[in-house]
């Protein structure tokens, strides 16, 4: 690996290269950029990243983002508490919200079962998302997982446990392709693929 | 599809090359070690985006060259201009661009240009192991049918978590139940893959003697395909639902088996393919000449079955597999690949040849590299 010898410089580039998709060229890239750039852009950046981890956690109910126990969407009286939309990740809630069109509450897994990396349902937030069941008034839980081999056995599994359950277990159907994250498909598609859900 | 033009640097032995193709024939003659399978192999990459020769690309970059670059330009059936692009250096690896815009997922790619080939390499088929069987099928079905090719992707993935979670559960890491989601995933996309093998297979029996017939002087050979599933033995008389219950049925019958090899037994990833001549299997009875004969009936096949199902004729890529017909038969051979699509031949003996209807523009020489027409 090509280097300076600059320790400073080496030691961001080091963290930036961890972040998704950022490789060692792009991270030498941002830092060059930051190291060029005016005093204020370079505090303002570390600053914003340090405020990120103080002021935010996750959201003891439904585990997306949130600045005090729950998240804003959980706190909203406007949010209808019937309908729960189950997700992977964080940015499809962000995802989902853009599109306007759903109005009920979140249940963020934390990821998807995958044997192969060692991801059981013990490892998500499964027992807390069958806990709320019982104890919340759900009537209706909506299935929003990308359409992976992996996010179809993980809706599988959530379906089958609550076979017992009266609650309504339905999916977002059509207009999201096959194999693609929900993150990059538009908003209006997924405001569709909301609308037309489908039962399990 | 069409193959208007071809270009090529710096692959195999071919320094840089650009050639214009007749739509329907092109005989690519020349001695051995030339470079004539080499400009097929080149077209096979545009299509498939692997090669059928090699597994890495550094095989067939040019010795002390450090890029390759093959470009097609392709003229579909609604006379629309495509242009795919294979591009490898070392430093940057494989890349593959569409219209110059590069191909994120290569199953994007596949079915665009249908191509069948038959080579030497092919003649383990009838000989070898049921995964050439099933390679064959699945390169076909892909290209043919979409939902085919993303079936298999999900069935092969399931089935990977599926063995990784026997391994779990033999540890007792896991309960069995927790296979249930996978069982459901393999059956689902599993039934798929053998709804469209038992179509095509459908197809095959019927067309297959037809064909036979068009290359062997034999006329009375009874040619017999069936399609070997360890589910059940008469697959093609069930529906889909029945598949879907006998395939589970027996998932779970061979649960304990399953968990102790840590690995499944049951599913279209074990089927196989038999072929009969006279009521005896090809593997075990066939002479070569017979089973070139069949291979050639059965890429005939296989080549009409493209032309029924994809909304584009196949590119045929011939690989040197017409040295022991006579120039009669040849001929009337040629007549009638060339209403298939467009065909690519590669042979040492262009005097075979003469006896069919073809001109100037249908023959390229092949000599060190070089080809001119
Ligand atoms: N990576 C490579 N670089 C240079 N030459 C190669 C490479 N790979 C194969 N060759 C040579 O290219 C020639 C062409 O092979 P091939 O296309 O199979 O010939 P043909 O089909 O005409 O008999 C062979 O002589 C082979 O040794
Ligand atoms: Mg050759
Ligand atoms: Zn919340």
């Amino acid at each position: 690996m090509n280097t300076l010898g600059i320790d400073a410089l080496d030691t961001l580039i080091n963290q930036l290269s961890k972040l998704p998709g950022i490789g060692h060229k792009t991270a030498q890239r941002l830092a060059l950029f930051i190291l060029k750039s005016e005093p204020a852009y370079s505090e303002a950046l570390a600053g914003a990243i340090i405020k990120l981890k103080q002021e935010t956690r996750l959201c003891t109910r439904c585990f997306n983002i949130a600045e005090s126990e729950l998240c804003s969407i959980c706190r909203s009286p406007q949010r209808d508490n019937h309908t729960l939309c189950v997700v992977e990740d964080i940015v499809d809630v962000m995802a989902i919200e853009s599109s306007n069109e759903y109005k009920g509450l979140y249940h963020v897994l934390g990821g998807v079962i995958s044997p192969l990396a060692g991801i059981m349902q013990n490892d998500l937030h499964m027992k807390e998302l069958f806990e709320r069941v019982e104890k919340e008034p759900i009537k209706e839980i909506l299935l929003a997982l990308n359409p992976s081999t992996e996010g179809e056995a993980t809706m599988l599994y959530i379906s089958r446990q609550l076979k017992e359950s009266p609650v309504r277990i339905t999916r977002i159907a059509s207009g999201v392709p096959i194999g693609s994250h929900l993150e990059y498909v538009d908003a209006a598609t997924i405001g569709r693929a909301i609308l037309s859900r489908q039962d399990l | 599809m069409i193959l208007e033009n071809l270009h090529i640097t710096h692959f195999r032995n071919i320094e840089k090359e650009t050639i214009a193709f007749d739509s329907r024939v092109n005989i690519l003659y020349g001695k051995n070690g030339q470079g004539k399978t080499s400009v097929l192999e080149a077209i096979y990459l545009l299509a498939i985006t692997k090669s059928f020769k090699a597994q890495s690309d550094k095989i067939f970059l040019q010795h002390s060259q450090n890029y390759l670059d093959i470009k097609g330009g392709f003229k579909s059936a609604n006379g629309n201009r495509i242009e795919v692009r294979y591009f490898y250096s070392e430093k940057d690896g494989k890349n593959i661009f569409l219209n110059t815009n590069k191909v994120e997922k290569y199953s994007d790619l596949i079915g665009l240009i249908p191509v069948v080939l038959l080579s030497l390499e092919d003649f383990e088929l009838t000989y070898g192991v049921p995964a050439n069987r099933r390679r064959f099928l699945d390169i076909l079905l892909s290209q043919v049918h979409p939902l085919y090719l993303s079936a298999l992707q999900n069935y092969k993935r399931a089935l990977a978590q599926r063995n990784k979670l026997l391994t779990l559960i033999k540890e007792n890491k896991e309960p069995p139940y927790s296979l249930e989601p996978w069982d459901e995933q393999i059956v689902k996309n599993g039934s798929e893959i053998i709804r469209h093998r038992i179509t095509f297979i459908e197809f095959l029996s019927q067309k297959l003697a037809a064909n036979y017939r068009k290359i062997s002087s034999l006329n009375n050979e009874r040619i017999e395909v069936t399609y070997k599933s360890n589910i059940d033995d008469e697959l093609q008389k069930k529906t889909q639902q029945e598949i879907q219950e006998d395939f589970t049925r027996k998932l779970n019958e061979q649960l304990n088996g399953d968990i102790q090899k840590e690995s499944t037994t049951i599913g279209p990833h074990r089927d196989d393919l038999i072929f009969k001549k006279n009521g005896f299997p090809f593997k075990s009875y066939g002479s070569q000449g017979e089973n070139k004969t069949f291979l050639i009936a059965l890429k005939l096949v296989e080549s009409e079955y493209v032309l029924q199902n994809a909304k584009e004729e196949p590119l045929l890529l011939l690989d040197d597999i017409f040295g022991e017909l006579d120039e009669n038969r040849i001929g009337h051979l040629i007549d009638f690949i060339a209403d298939i699509g467009q065909t690519f031949i590669t042979t040492t003996v262009r005097h075979k040849f003469e006896n069919a209807r073809l001109n100037r523009q249908n023959f390229f020489e092949v000599n060190d590299g070089r080809i001119v027409q």
